[in-house]
Parts: C-alpha cells; structure tokens; sequence
C-alpha cells in the first residue's frame, strides 16, 4: 500500500520522510486543498480506505530559535475521513500565520493493514532576499549586537522583497545626499528569511506586524545602543528620504529610537 | 544568501521626432495625451463638521478648513475605541509655509546652471525645513550643490505628482534639507544658492515646501481609516507648491513634449497672475509653441515673461525679433 500525491507521480513514503522541505511554500494564513491517494501494491487505488492526516511543525526554521508549548501550525480539516472511489482523500490546509517547515503526516489503512506517509511544506514568502550592504550598512538587531529577539544573528533579520529592498538602498543615498559626512548607518530589522510572524516577543503573535512580509526595514536613529552616535540617522529625515523612494508614507513612522520605513500597507499582508 | 534582483526601470517618456513645421500641431496633440499625466488619483478628505456622525456616518477622514490638519473620527464601534482609544484625533500637518521661488538659468557649455532662492512669507506659520523640486525620471547625472549647511541629493523612482502642471508626467526629485534650527528659512527669510548643474534643459516643474514635522499615525487605528487615509500615500499631498523651472529635457529634446510642457507653465502661470493673457509676448509665445514657429516678436516685460522666454531659448533655441 502506498500514498501518491495525485498529481505528481511521487510516493511520499519513500522519498520524503523526515525531511524539511521549503517547496512548496504556502503564503501565510493562505488556505489550500489537498488531496491524497492510497495505492495497493499493484499501484490500483484503494476505494473507501480510511485516511487521517495530523499537521506537524520542525522547531527552530526560518530563525525562530525559541519555543514554546503554544508554538503555532497549520491546520488540516477534515482531519480524518474515508477515500473516494479513486483511493483519494482531500482536505483542506489551513496555514498559520508563522513562517516555518512544516509537514502532514497521512496515513490511510484498510482490513489489510495501513501506511504512513509524510507531505513536507512550509509557510513563508519565496520573493524575500537577503538584503545587505556593508559599505553603506551595519547590521544591528541579533545576538551578535545584543539586539536579540530569539531569531538569532543579524544574517537572520535583514530579508526584503526586491522592490522594497531597493527602496531602501536608494533611501540611503539620498540621506547620504542630504547628510554630506555621513556614509554608512544602522539597518535592524526587516523580515524573517522566508517572512511570516516576526515575533520579536517570542509569542508567536505581534507586535512587529509591519516586519511580517519583507516590506518595512528599520534604520536607528538616537537612543540605539547597538548603533554608533555617528551612523544614527534624524529620524524624519531618514523617513523622508523613504517616502521620497517609494515608501508608504501613512506606515513609515518614528517608533522611538528608530525609523520605521515600510514600502507596502500592512493591510496588504496577513498580521 | 539570495541576493536581491533590479527594480524596473521607469519607462522612458519622451520620443525624440524631428520638428516638422505645419504637421507640429496635429503632432502635439497625439503625443501630449502619451504621456501619463500626473494628475492626483485620489481627492483631498472633506471638510471637518462637528455634524460629521450623523451627516456622513461612513467618512472617518477629515481635513480642517484652513488644512492644516487631519481630523480622525474613529468608528464608534471599533476595537481602537472600545479599548480607550480616543474617538476623535487630530492631527497637524505643520504645512504652514508660504513658499516663493525664483530661479536662475544660464547655459554653460553643454550644460545647464540652475541656481534657486526660497522664501518663506512672514504669514507664515512654519519654517521652511525641506523642499523638493521634481527632475524627470531616469538615470541623468544631475550635479546637486546646497547652500551651507543644507543638504541636497536626487532621489530614485519617478512617483512625484506635478501638481502645478497635472498633464505632465510623475517624475523623481531632487530633495534639500536643513537639520539645524536655527539655518531653517524661518517666515519673512529667504535662503539663496540652492544650486543644480545638468545636461537636462530646462522646462517647467513643480516644487513642494514643508517643515519636515513627520505625522505620525497611530498604527493601531481600524482599517477603514487607513482606507481613507490613501491620499496621504501621494508624496506630495499636504505639501505647498509652487511652479518653477528645473532640469526638465534629458537627451535628445521631444519637440513636443518640450513645447507641450511650456505651453501648460504658461497657461498654469496666467491663472496665477503672474503673467497676463492680454501680454503681447505671452500671446506670442503661445502662437510660437502651438504653430511651431521660433521666433518672438515681442519683447518680455516683467520677471515672469523673462523666465519664460529663458525656457524658449535654451530649450526650443527660440530667437527674438519677426521672422523674415
């Protein structure tokens, strides 16, 4: 007996157990249905098998490096059920909001016995890149600069999709325009390596919405103690310099001792 | 490690086609409607009323009367209110500035000095803390010299409105700023020397005044006030604007294009009054960009009408005295 994902000619059993897999990659709080066959040996469906599917998470993915016993996933309904008269069963995947490998496990049985295969997905974005610059950026807001949230080094906090990502690149030159001196500063966050909940507090909830979808990035202004007094940036002016790039200027705000540019509207993006 | 991939570029607007006398009219008119007017695409909040509630249950934006504020009328019913939210916000746009520009533009070489000098009026509420002026979209080497102590650079994609000229296209800016209170042009100062030097030739553009004084909205306000919010998304919005020439014509000069820009400064300058319609020149003018011809028969009188006939010069090579 065996379990094919129908459309692809895959026997998830033998190829995909137990191991993390980035692809697909389902967009957080995105819902998708399903569907799963049960084969015999001979590679004929199994009319009516019983199959239950039970989702499951990898800790410590995408640089969530904490835990916790309400550490969220994705959800499957129904989670158990009888197969069509073609051996397949489908239902329907509900995604978290985190961004994280996840997988299902599926068994499906009959009189004769069962079998137990394992579908690897994840939640996130795959149009998020790394996003540095250490000629003109000094990385700030991990472990390594005393800045952390429980989501690592600096190597993980700085990923942006590619329109945002050059929104501040340019934002930066223009400061640097307007700032004649001053030729590097402080980038802290942006998003998480594949985005999702960037959950700073370690809840697995917000605050830090805006840092949800690789469109906001974060540079330090006075009051940062991980920055050098001389690469903080004025902080109206460095949102200025952002809104004048492209950034959204109802959600590029100063949030204490930073500017908060973002180039996209958090509606936009689950939260 | 991904690295991140190019933004796309801003289309180039501008079509280089060969003057073509008498057929220059019908021309112009086919090529003016190309080339993505900038005009506002959302319309400025109503006007705040105490009866707001009842006459206009569904608005929650509002600006005062005077505009220099945002009032936010929160839902009654929504989260932000019901936990101690306040229902009622205003929110001051610190855009009482009075801006005035005069602009100087000479040739030298293959290139083009711009040299401006802003004013604040002494009505004025507000200094005058950063300015923009909007250049064309594109990748020209535009040469940024600020007063003492200002700061000037360009910025990059082309999402600046032309407010004082709505047919003519988005287009990027050139962004000054001044950190030290005491060097902001204050109401009833001036600050000269804000200085470009560009291949570009010159046109009419608009540039925006403010204060620099950020808004800063409450993040947790209901989605239905972001809803309405979206004007405030236009970089220019709230901000004081003038008409001014700029760095306008990159490369190879679009006749048209050049003679539509002129035509809608001058026309956006009669209805400020700062050129009269009546004007022998101005009519001149006009006749000249419309029939394609080069040459003015009357003089100009009056700073505005010199500034304009600098454009016709530099720009469309335009000569004055009758054509033979």
């Amino acid at each position: 007996m065996k379990i094919l994902y129908p459309f692809i000619l895959l026997t998830l059993l033998a190829s995909n157990c137990f191991a993390q897999s980035y692809s697909p990659m389902y967009t957080p709080s995105s819902s998708h249905n399903l569907s799963f066959q049960c084969i015999d040996i001979y590679d004929r469906p199994i009319p009516g098998a019983h199959f239950t599917v039970t989702p499951g998470v990898y800790h410590q993915t995408n640089a969530h490096l904490h835990d916790s016993s309400s550490h969220p996933f994705s959800s499957a309904s129904p989670g158990s059920g009888y197969a069509d008269s073609n051996g397949v069963f489908s239902f329907t995947l509900v995604d978290t909001l985190i961004g994280q490998a996840e997988f299902i496990s599926i068994t499906c049985s009959n009189q004769a016995g069962q079998v137990t295969g394992q579908f690897n997905y994840a939640v996130g974005y795959n149009d998020v890149y790394y996003n540095d610059h250490p000629d003109i950026w000094i990385k700030i807001g991990g472990d390594d600069t005393g800045g952390g949230t429980g989501h690592g080094t600096t190597a993980y906090n700085r990923y942006m999709t590619s329109s945002a990502a050059y929104g501040l690149y340019n934002a930066t030159y223009t400061y640097f325009g307007t700032h004649p001196g001053v030729s590097q500063l402080c980038t802290n966050d942006m998003t998480l390596p594949f985005g999702g909940k960037f959950d700073i507090s370690d809840t697995w909830a917000s605050p830090h919405i805006s840092h949800d979808r690789g469109t906001a990035g974060d540079v330090a202004g006075p009051g940062s103690s991980q920055c050098p007094a001389s690469n903080q940036v004025v902080i109206s002016d460095f949102i200025a310099a952002c809104v004048a790039n492209g950034a959204n200027a109802t959600h590029s705000i100063p949030e204490g001792n930073h500017a908060h540019c973002n180039w996209a509207d958090p509606s936009t993006y689950p939260h | 490690m991904r690295t991140a991939t190019g933004p796309t570029q801003a289309p180039t607007l501008t079509s280089s086609i060969a003057f073509a006398g008498g057929a220059f009219l019908a021309l112009s008119a086919a090529l003016y409607g190309a080339q993505e007017p900038s005009a506002a695409k959302f319309s400025p909040p109503p006007v705040w009323r105490p009866d707001a509630a009842s006459s206009l249950p569904r608005q929650y934006v509002f600006a005062t009367a005077t505009g220099d504020a945002l009032i936010i009328r929160v839902p009654a019913e929504s989260d932000y209110v019901k936990h101690g939210g306040l229902p009622l916000i205003r929110y001051d746009l610190h855009n009482k500035v009075i801006p005035e520009i005069a602009t100087r533009v000479a040739r030298r070489g293959d290139r083009f000095d711009y040299s401006y000098t802003i004013s604040n009026a002494k009505q004025a509420g507000d200094p005058i803390r950063m300015w923009w002026l909007i250049i064309p979209a594109g990748t020209e080497q535009i040469q940024v010299s600020p007063p003492d102590q200002w700061g000037g650079a360009p910025t990059v994609p082309a999402i600046m409105r032309q407010v004082e000229l709505p047919d003519q296209p988005l287009g990027r800016s050139i962004m000054w700023l001044q950190d030290d209170p005491q060097k902001v042009v204050l109401p009833g100062r001036s600050k000269a020397d804000f200085n470009i030097t560009s291949s570009c030739k010159p046109g009419f553009t608009s540039a925006f005044f403010g204060s620099g004084t950020l808004v800063n909205f409450d993040q947790n306000l209901p989605p239905e006030v972001f809803e309405q919010l979206r004007f405030y998304d236009d970089p220019t919005w709230g901000k004081a604007s003038r008409l001014s020439l700029g760095p306008t014509f990159c490369g190879d000069v679009s006749v048209e294009s050049a003679a539509a820009n002129l035509i809608s400064g001058i026309r956006r300058l009669i209805q400020l009054n700062r050129l009269q319609s009546s004007s022998s020149f101005v009519a001149d003018a006009l006749a000249a960009l419309r029939s394609g011809k080069r040459s003015i028969d009357h003089p100009p009188t009056g700073p505005g009408e010199v500034e304009v006939l600098t454009a016709l010069q530099l720009t469309l090579g335009f000569t004055m005295g009758r054509t033979p």
